[in-house]
C-alpha cells in the first residue's frame, strides 16, 4: 500500500472513530474496580469451587500410551466457569455458558475420555507421614487465612491477616503477603509481621521469593527485586514487560507471564532477551490450534525448564473472572511448550514445584482429593489422601 | 471525594473521549467500547496509587486496553457488523450521506476480519499514529511482530477496501 491509501485510511479510520459517542464512565469505571476488588479476594474460594465441580464432571484425559511418563498418563485441564452478568455488561461480552469440550493438545494427539482404562504409576508410599516437606494452602474470603499441612497430617493456621496476595519462602520459614497495598513479611512460626517496604506494591504480583529467601520480586510502579537486607529497590530490566514473575528454583531464571497470556523464561542476573514458551499463547491459529494460553506462572521447577500454570483455552475467561489463575492445573515444558502429562487420577486442582524441583500435584477425583509427590525425575514418591478438612482451599506451595 | 478520588475522576474525565475512539475501531460497537474502556479505566484506578504521572495513568490505561482487547485468553469482544446508521447532515447532498454511511460499514467489517493483534497495529499505528517501537510497547509484543501483523493488516485491508481513496473522497463530501 503507498503513501497515499494509508493516509486515507488514516482519514477512514478518524471517520469511523467519530461515531463513538461521548459517554461518562467514571461511575462505571469505579463501579468495576471496586467488583475486581471483591473479586480478587473471593477468587480463591470460587476456584477451588470451580475445580471440585469439574471433578464432579469428569474433564481429563488420556495421553498416549509411551509417551513420556509411560503408559496411560492423565492430563486435566480445569476450563473456568462463565462469569455471571453483571449490570451494564452487554450480552455479547459474556462467555458462552455452552459447556466446552476438555481441551485438545496437539502434542501428543489426546484420546477420548475413558476412566476405566486411566492408569496411572505406583507410588512408593501412600502415606501422608512420608511427604518430607511442607504444604501451605490459602483461603480467602470472609475468614482469610494461610494453614500449613505437616506431614503428620495436622494443620496449622499461620496467617490469619487479610491478605489478597501471598508467597512462601523456599524454606517455609516466611511468608510475604500483600494487605491494602503494604507488603508484610510474617515468620510461620508465629510473631508480629514486619513491613520490609514502606511504599506501596500491587497485589497483581504475588511477592515472589528469591531461593535464598534474601530477596523478594514485588511490583512497586514496576517489577522490582526488594533487597531485604538493606531495602534496596532494584526494578527489573524495561525489557522484562511482562507480570507474575516467577524464580526457578536455582534462582538463574525468571518466568512471567505477557499481558497476552504467552510465557517468558529470561535469565536472572544477565541482560539477555527473554524467549518466548512455544504454542502457549501463540495468536497463530496454525501454530497454537487448541488456542492455548497461560496468564501467569504459578511456580517453577528448579531450573525453568518446566512451569505449573492455569493452563486455559482461548475464550475460556473473561477479565476481572472470580475464576482467576489462582491454581495450576498443568505442567508446561518451557522448552517445546508442551503440557506434561501427569500420572494421577481425576482433576489437578493444584501443582506447586519446590525448590529443588520436586513437583507436587493435588486432584479431585470422585470426592477424595489426593496429593502426589513427584521427585524431579518424574519418580512417584508419595501419594496420600488429603485431610478433608483442607477442601476449599487453594494449593499454593510446597517446600521442603 | 479526597484527592487521589478527584484526581482520578479527573482523569478519567479528560481521557474517557480518546480511549474510547480508539475501542470504537477495536471493537466496533459502542457498547463493548465502552465496556472495554470501562475494563481499562478500572485496572488503572486499580494501579492509581503507583501511577504518580498523569502520563504514567494514560500509558497504563491504553496499556490495559489493548491487552485486554488483544488477548485471547482474557476476552474476545467484537461486534456482529450491522448496517451503519446514517449520521444526520443537513447540509450535505443525500446520496453523499449514504455513500459515505456505506463505506463507513465497509471499513468497520473489514477492520473485524483482521485478528485482533492485527486490528490493534492499524488502530495503533494509523489512528493513533504510534511509532512501531510504541506499538509494539503497548501491545508487549516485538517490533518485528508488529511490523509483520502490520503488513499482513494491510495486505487483508487491500483485498477488503480495495477503493480505499473513493472513501477518503466520500468522507471529504460530507
Amino acid at each position: 500500500m503507498m503513501t497515499g491509501p494509508k493516509d486515507s485510511l488514516r482519514g477512514a479510520l478518524r471517520s469511523l472513530a467519530d461515531e463513538a459517542r461521548d459517554a461518562d464512565l467514571y461511575g462505571p469505571a469505579m463501579r468495576r474496580a471496586r467488583r475486581i476488588a471483591h473479586q480478587r479476594a473471593a477468587a480463591g474460594t470460587v476456584s477451588a469451587l470451580t475445580a471440585l465441580g469439574l471433578a464432579c464432571a469428569g474433564l481429563w484425559y488420556l495421553a498416549p500410551p509411551g509417551g513420556r511418563g509411560g503408559p496411560g498418563r492423565a492430563v486435566a485441564i480445569s476450563e473456568p466457569a462463565p462469569s455471571a452478568p453483571t449490570p451494564g455488561q452487554p450480552a455479547a461480552a459474556l462467555v458462552s455458558p455452552t459447556p466446552r469440550p476438555p481441551v485438545k493438545f496437539r502434542t501428543p494427539p489426546p484420546r477420548q475420555p475413558h476412566p476405566a482404562h486411566m492408569g496411572t504409576a505406583t507410588p512408593r508410599s501412600r502415606s501422608l507421614s512420608d511427604l518430607p516437606g511442607r504444604i501451605f494452602y490459602d483461603q480467602q474470603g470472609g475468614q482469610p487465612r494461610v494453614v500449613l499441612l505437616d506431614n503428620t497430617g495436622d494443620t496449622h493456621t499461620v496467617l490469619t491477616a487479610a491478605h489478597s496476595a501471598l508467597g512462601v519462602s523456599s524454606d517455609g520459614r516466611r511468608i510475604a503477603y500483600v494487605q491494602d497495598g503494604s507488603l508484610l513479611i510474617v515468620d510461620t512460626d508465629g510473631g508480629a509481621p514486619k513491613r520490609p517496604y514502606h511504599g506501596q506494591v500491587s497485589d497483581e504480583q504475588a511477592p515472589a521469593w528469591s531461593p535464598d529467601g534474601s530477596r523478594l520480586l514485588v511490583d512497586a510502579d514496576d517489577p522490582a527485586v526488594l533487597d531485604l537486607a538493606d531495602g534496596a529497590l532494584e526494578a527489573l530490566p524495561l525489557a522484562l514487560a511482562g507480570e507474575h514473575f516467577r524464580w526457578s528454583g536455582d534462582g538463574s531464571k525468571l518466568v512471567y507471564a505477557t499481558p497476552s497470556c504467552q510465557l517468558k523464561v529470561a535469565g536472572a542476573s544477565e541482560s539477555s532477551p527473554a524467549v518466548t514458551v512455544p504454542v502457549i499463547g501463540d495468536p497463530d491459529e496454525a501454530d497454537n490450534p487448541s488456542g492455548l494460553g497461560a496468564c501467569r506462572p504459578i511456580s517453577v521447577d528448579a531450573t525453568g525448564s518446566r512451569v505449573a500454570v492455569p493452563l486455559r483455552r482461548a475464550g475460556g475467561s473473561v477479565a476481572g473472572s472470580p475464576v482467576a489463575d489462582a491454581v495450576a492445573n498443568a505442567v508446561v515444558d518451557t522448552a517445546s511448550g508442551d503440557a506434561d502429562p501427569l500420572p494421577v487420577s481425576g482433576v489437578i486442582v493444584g501443582a506447586v514445584f519446590d525448590a529443588d524441583g520436586a513437583l507436587l500435584v493435588r486432584a479431585a477425583n470422585e470426592g477424595k482429593t489426593t496429593l502426589s509427590l513427584f521427585a524431579p525425575d518424574g519418580t512417584l514418591l508419595v501419594q496420600a489422601n488429603e485431610p478433608s478438612g483442607l477442601r476449599g482451599l487453594d494449593l499454593v506451595a510446597y517446600t521442603s | 471525594m479526597d484527592a487521589r478520588d478527584a484526581e482520578y475522576a479527573d482523569f478519567v474525565r479528560s481521557h474517557t473521549r480518546v480511549l474510547l475512539r480508539s475501542a470504537y475501531l477495536l471493537t466496533g460497537d459502542q457498547h463493548l467500547a465502552e465496556d472495554l474502556v470501562q475494563e481499562a479505566l478500572a485496572r488503572t484506578h486499580r494501579a492509581w496509587g503507583r501511577l504518580q504521572h498523569a502520563e504514567h495513568a494514560t500509558a497504563y490505561a491504553h496499556k490495559v486496553m489493548y491487552h485486554a482487547q488483544v488477548s485471547m485468553w482474557r476476552r474476545r469482544r467484537v461486534a456482529e457488523v450491522l448496517p451503519g446508521t446514517l449520521v444526520e447532515r443537513p447540509d450535505a447532498p443525500t446520496e453523499d450521506l449514504a455513500e459515505a454511511a456505506a463505506q463507513r460499514v465497509m471499513l468497520r467489517r473489514a477492520l473485524l476480519a483482521l485478528s485482533p493483534k492485527q486490528r490493534a497495529v492499524i488502530v495503533l499505528r494509523y489512528f493513533e499514529d504510534r511509532t512501531e517501537a510504541e506499538a509494539a510497547q503497548l501491545l508487549g509484543i516485538s517490533i518485528s511482530t508488529v511490523k509483520t501483523q502490520g503488513a499482513r493488516a494491510l495486505d487483508r485491508l487491500r483485498i477488503l477496501l480495495p477503493d480505499l481513496r473513493a472513501f477518503a473522497d466520500a468522507e471529504a463530501r460530507r
